[in-house]
């Protein structure tokens, strides 16, 4: 049952095969175990409870709210592995806050302040610039909001690919139109939740 | 026989395969963080500069300085919970004042020779009453822009706040902001180096691995180690 070496040095094409296989097979291991992905992740998620529960109360109003509320859907319906699922609520206990603010001299048209407690997410701070989303149309809010819930959820900015993820509104929304999770979102939240 | 042999070759390659990308996939990922309560901001830019020239060019106010002072207020949310119980953390966002020393004015004029610098990020957080160690109060830095050090030596891209957005919640608040006759804010790693022994750092060199993204396609990544002079002289010359 001993292999022979000598019928490797006169089967060059079977050992550039094996070679072949064994780095696909190295490949493959890495791109299962998502090595090889193009979302980034912040390096914590919401524990469980209150995931897969997440009550957001928004408190903003016109385009802003109907923004937080559909980009919270969009995340709800993403094709995903166990994802979070977003509950509008007015108590006083809720895990993410959504304010509408009037900023005028800072860059950013949406913010989010996560606040973790070691591996977990404790809770979260959203806020919308109204300085920028009152000349926005809406999809490009969405877009913002939504962007914004991403992070909420412990996905972190993506600059590689156009996704909701990419930190730029004008190359996410203007460039290329994204206002939804995109498949490489789906992924993000698969890696964090659907394990 | 011999297909055999080859099958049992090839599942052998396989399994080594698997098992090397499954030791490379441990070893490459990150460590996890310590335990304990922190903030952190992440932002959806809304404002971006192709250029540190363009961004330079945008500015009202290019200095050189050194931060010599710090204060962190927040800003507390009016519309919050009324029945808000023992505990729990009242809705507000942090903010960072910094006493900033002019060396240097590249771009622009200033009344006097320190000015005020504002941040988003600071202390937080406001909360009813403590209630465990989970709350105590806690530094909250944006993630592409972390507060000033003290001490620190930078170059600033400023803009000057006019109408003051907010009105300062507490004394202490207006106090800080009576002693200064301006107000001035900048637009992240576009509008921030560092100093170091004369030598000019973007974002894309103080900021940890994996925040640069955001300066990919720009000149930024050029201001690496740059003689302040020469850089300096590269802006002034984008008045010309």
């Amino acid at each position: 049952m001993k292999i022979s070496r000598r019928r490797f040095v006169y089967l060059p094409i079977t050992k550039k095969a094996l070679i072949t296989v064994y780095l696909l097979s190295v490949l493959i291991t890495l791109g299962t175990l998502e090595l090889i992905e193009s979302y980034e992740l912040i390096g914590v998620k919401w524990d469980s409870p209150p995931y897969p529960y997440l009550r957001y109360r928004p408190s903003n109003d016109g385009a802003e709210y109907d923004a937080i509320v559909t980009a919270a859907n969009e995340w709800n319906a993403i094709n995903a592995i166990n994802p979070p699922v977003f509950l509008e609520e007015y108590d006083v206990e809720y895990e993410i806050e959504t304010k509408d603010v009037w900023k005028d001299y800072v860059y950013w048209d949406g913010r989010a302040t996560i606040y973790r407690y070691g591996n977990f997410i404790y809770r979260v701070l959203i806020e919308v610039n109204k300085k920028y989303t009152s000349t926005y149309e809406f999809d490009k809010i969405r877009s913002v909001a939504g962007h914004e819930f991403g992070h909420a959820l412990g996905l972190d900015e993506e600059y590689d690919i156009p996704c909701l993820m990419h930190p730029y509104t004008y190359y996410r929304y203007d460039v290329h139109g994204i206002c939804t999770p995109t498949q490489d979102e789906v992924d993000g939240i698969d890696a964090l939740y659907g394990g | 026989m011999r297909n055999w042999r080859l099958s049992l070759i090839i599942c052998v390659i396989l399994t080594l395969g698997v098992l090397t990308g499954a030791i490379v996939s441990l070893l490459l990922r990150p460590a996890l963080p310590e335990p304990r309560l922190h903030g952190t901001m992440f932002v959806s830019y809304a404002v971006h500069y192709r250029s540190f020239k363009e961004a330079y060019e945008k500015c009202d106010l290019a200095i050189v300085g050194k931060v010599l002072k710090q204060w962190h207020f927040n800003f507390i949310f009016e519309d919050k919970p009324a029945n808000t119980s023992i505990g729990l953390v009242i809705p507000s966002s942090p903010h960072t004042y910094s006493e900033v020393e002019v060396e240097l004015i590249i771009k622009g004029e200033v009344k006097s020779r320190t000015i005020l610098v504002r941040q988003d990020g600071g202390i937080w957080p406001i909360i009813v009453r403590p209630k465990s160690e989970k709350f105590r109060p806690i530094l909250v830095q944006c993630a592409d822009d972390p507060l000033f050090e003290i001490g620190e030596r930078v170059i600033l891209f400023l803009f000057l706040v006019g109408d003051r957005d907010e009105v300062a919640q507490n004394r202490r608040e207006r106090r800080v902001l009576a002693e200064y006759e301006t107000e001035y804010v900048y637009h992240g790693v576009f509008g921030r180096f560092r100093v170091e022994e004369d030598r000019v750092y973007s974002a894309c060199y103080y900021l940890p691995e994996g925040r640069t993204g955001m300066l990919e396609g720009t000149d930024y990544r050029r201001v690496n180690g740059i003689p302040l002079e020469v850089f300096i002289e590269t802006l002034r010359s984008s008045d010309e």
